[in-house]
């Protein structure tokens, strides 16, 4: 038993500690991996907070231009937001019996080489 | 002094040669594994410590955009629900749509007053479910600093009741940059409204823009922007 050879002043062998320290820095990563997960979501959660703002933003702007606007539009938010550019679509439902369109803004940035959108779709009455 | 010194060099070198005829370990390897562990050391705590600021900041910056989602909220509530009942204006003079632009030169503004039906009873002997006169006001920080506070008053229109109007509530503080632009039917754009009186006389705006900045615990400032339809602006 590890505790006799201990009383008997052998001391660890070289296996032993190497095994030690290998559970030991699997469980730091594993500490830290969910460090670095909470923080990912905690930036996603606050951008998504920004972002959804200026979908909203445009949204409103859009809604109330809808019967002047193109098909397609894209623009940017100035020069409080240079990361973030908008684009926009009109399309018709096709359901028989409906004057809606369907407005879709989404909201486009990068985040280090990706490219993330945020979407926002409503339905609104064209009569 | 001195000689208990030379006594306990004399008594360590004897030890280590002791040890190390022992089998144990020799004075190099100790240091080998010393500065091994040094190294091992000193990387762990560059990442916890590199990470812990990391954490810091999200957490300021949370705790920013947590303020900025409530105003939004309130405001989105409030203005979504603003009420203007156009024909019977002058028998209402208490359903009104005011916005007082700050003095010139300023990013700020002084008194956001609307009759809304998003009245929150507040207070006890309150019941609720009426309209409500509901005000935002933006005052200069007490301390140091350009920040500014949003405090929300709301006032039932109708309730008999004998406390009728709710103490200020304080929605956020160390706003910067607080503007509000209004949009009427043919998206002319207005800095200010009034629907009391002039070419806005019980009209309510189609749209709003809101845009302010909060200075975060860093000194940094995080913009915010955002934007409502009002259902019966006309």
């Amino acid at each position: 038993m590890w505790f006799k050879r201990l009383s008997k002043k052998e001391g660890f062998t070289l296996l032993e500690i190497m095994i030690a320290v290998a559970i030991l820095s699997i469980a730091l990563v594993a500490v830290l991996q969910n460090e670095s997960r909470i923080l990912t979501s905690t930036y996603e959660s606050n951008t998504l907070t920004m972002v959804s703002f200026l979908a909203l933003q445009k949204m409103s702007e859009l809604e109330s231009k809808l019967g002047k606007v193109d098909t397609e539009m894209e623009g940017a938010f100035g020069k409080e937001f240079p990361l973030f550019t908008w684009k926009a679509e009109v399309k018709d439902i096709p359901v028989p019996g409906i004057q809606a369109k369907l407005l879709r803004v989404s909201i486009l940035w990068k985040e280090g080489e990706k490219d993330r959108a945020f979407t926002l779709d409503r339905c609104l009455s064209t009569i | 002094m001195n000689v208990t010194a030379c006594r306990m060099i004399k008594y360590k070198s004897f030890e280590i040669n002791i040890r190390s005829n022992d089998g144990g370990y020799t004075l190099l390897e100790i240091l080998i594994a010393l500065a091994i562990a040094t190294l091992v050391v000193s990387i762990t705590y560059a990442s916890f410590s590199a990470i812990t600021s990391r954490t810091q900041a999200t957490e300021r910056s949370s705790r920013v955009h947590y303020a900025a989602g409530i105003i939004m909220d309130r405001l989105f509530l409030d203005l979504t629900c603003a009420y203007m009942r156009s024909s019977e204006l002058e028998k209402d003079p208490d359903v009104f749509f005011q916005f007082q632009e700050g003095p010139s030169g300023t990013d700020s503004w002084q008194r956001f007053s609307f009759t809304s039906t998003a009245h929150l009873p507040l207070s006890p002997d309150d019941p609720g479910g009426d309209l409500g006169q509901i005000s935002y006001e933006l005052l200069k920080s007490d301390t140091e600093g350009e920040g500014y506070l949003l405090y929300r008053t709301d006032e039932p229109l109708f309730a008999e009741t004998t406390t009728r109007k709710s103490a200020p509530l304080l929605l956020s503080q160390d706003l910067i940059k607080f503007s509000v632009e209004f949009f009427d039917r043919d998206e002319n754009p207005f800095k200010a409204w009034d629907s009391t009186q002039g070419a806005q006389l019980g009209r309510l705006p189609t749209r709003i823009t809101i845009a302010f900045a909060i200075k975060g615990e860093d000194g940094l400032e995080y913009p915010f922007m955002t934007g409502y339809t009002l259902p019966l602006g006309q």
